[in-house]
């Protein structure tokens, strides 16, 4: 315990060095690059904005009980240049997502990519391993 | 830094001599006169790194120019592009016992509040990401455009000494530059605090930065070093070779950060 309180007094003594620490949006962190997950129901949001946009969705779980979903993309800036806009998505639109799942079990992805009812891509899929 | 300043100096000087007319021999007799070289045909002084730069998705060169610069010490932090290190790997990096109390009590989520997700990293680790560059290359100024949080870098190749220990810090830093031969030599320093990996480990306003920028094969590629220390934060020196690739006619876009995107996190 000791030590762990020193630790967390050295922490706080380099911070207070270092001013008001910037920080960001981590993949590595949040995410499980190992696996991947897809899931498909119908849009409640889509907020393409920078630095990630978010997709929420309602999927209907084993049990046939709804669950809230949401998705997390790339840059909407990195996005743009793949044939995304913020028309791609639709509120009540019914897609599918594959992704990277969330490390700490949460209705919670990374976008690897998107179709739509019909099957047809949305945009185009980003490079293997970008996670910006 | 007095190495540099003296390297700056002389390039600036040979850069002054090379272009200044050679003084007449007043008796040399009128023979032997050389055909003056067209405008069009005259070789640039330096190699013109403008245009827009796409970063490249796979493994950088590793330019054996460029890596014959950099110190023995230096560590390859090998992250660029888009992938990213796991929590407690470092690349190699060796964290001072402060900055790695920091990184181990650093939590992801931490950071996704209003306040901080719109806040841009430095140049550290901004340069390396999968996000294009846009030169802009002039004599006096070059200035370096990025698509990552709307950052605009100045390299100011018209001074040879940083500014004053007490002025402002800032993500992008104060850049002096000079050219060795053919490639562009940054020293950058006054950087604000930031984060290195992107998984808690953070420099602090003291870090320094040398990068060197060089044209690949036919121009369609820049290849560049960026070497960073931080007599706080790090026991060791790190590197990131980055490679881009040319994509005439294309811009960067703007980014224009929403923290909207944080209020998942606070649900």
């Amino acid at each position: 315990m000791r030590k762990a309180i020193g630790s967390l007094c050295f922490a706080a003594a380099f911070l207070a060095c270092v001013g008001a620490a910037e920080a960001h949006h981590s993949f590595a962190a949040f995410f499980d690059s190992e696996k991947t997950k897809t899931i498909t129901g119908k849009v409640t949001k889509f907020l393409f904005v920078n630095p990630h946009g978010t997709i929420e969705m309602d999927v209907k779980g084993a049990g046939g009980k709804t669950e809230a979903w949401r998705v997390e993309t790339n840059a909407p800036v990195l996005l743009r240049r793949l044939g995304w806009t913020k028309e791609s998505i639709s509120y009540g639109q019914t897609i599918t997502i594959v992704g990277w799942p969330a490390r700490d079990g949460a209705n919670y992805l990374r976008l690897q990519r998107a179709t739509d009812e019909a099957g047809k891509p949305i945009g185009r899929s980003m490079a293997t391993g970008d996670q910006q | 830094m007095l190495r540099a300043s003296a390297a700056v100096t002389a390039a600036l000087a040979a850069v002054a001599c090379s272009s200044a007319p050679a003084p007449e021999a007043l008796s040399a007799p009128p023979a032997a006169v050389t055909e003056p070289v067209p405008p069009a045909q005259q070789k640039p002084a330096h190699p013109d790194l403008s245009g827009f730069w796409s970063l490249n998705r796979g493994k950088p060169v590793r330019d054996p120019v460029l890596a014959a610069k950099l110190p023995a010490d230096t560590v390859i932090v090998d992250d660029t592009g888009g992938a990213e290190l796991p929590i407690g790997d470092y690349g190699g990096l060796k964290p001072k016992p402060k900055a790695l109390a920091v990184a181990k009590a650093w939590k992801p989520a931490d950071d996704m509040t209003l306040d901080k997700v719109c806040s841009p990293p430095s140049i550290i680790y901004a340069l390396q990401g999968p996000f294009p560059i846009e030169i802009y290359q002039g004599t006096e100024l070059i200035v370096m455009k990025l698509e990552y949080y709307d950052m605009v870098r100045i390299i100011f190749m018209n001074r040879t000494e940083h500014l004053p220990p007490d002025a402002p810090h800032t993500k992008v830093g104060d850049s002096i530059g000079h050219w060795e031969s053919d490639t562009l030599v940054v020293d950058t320093t006054h950087l604000e605090a930031a984060t290195i990996t992107n998984n808690g480990l953070f420099h602090s306003e003291n870090a320094h930065v040398v990068e060197r920028f060089r044209l690949g094969v036919e121009g369609k590629t820049l290849n560049a070093t960026q070497e960073f220390e931080d007599p706080d934060a790090l026991e060791n020196r790190g590197v990131r070779f980055i490679t881009w690739t040319a994509r005439p006619g294309d811009h960067v876009f703007p980014y224009e950060c929403d923290p909207r995107f944080a209020e998942n996190y606070n649900k």
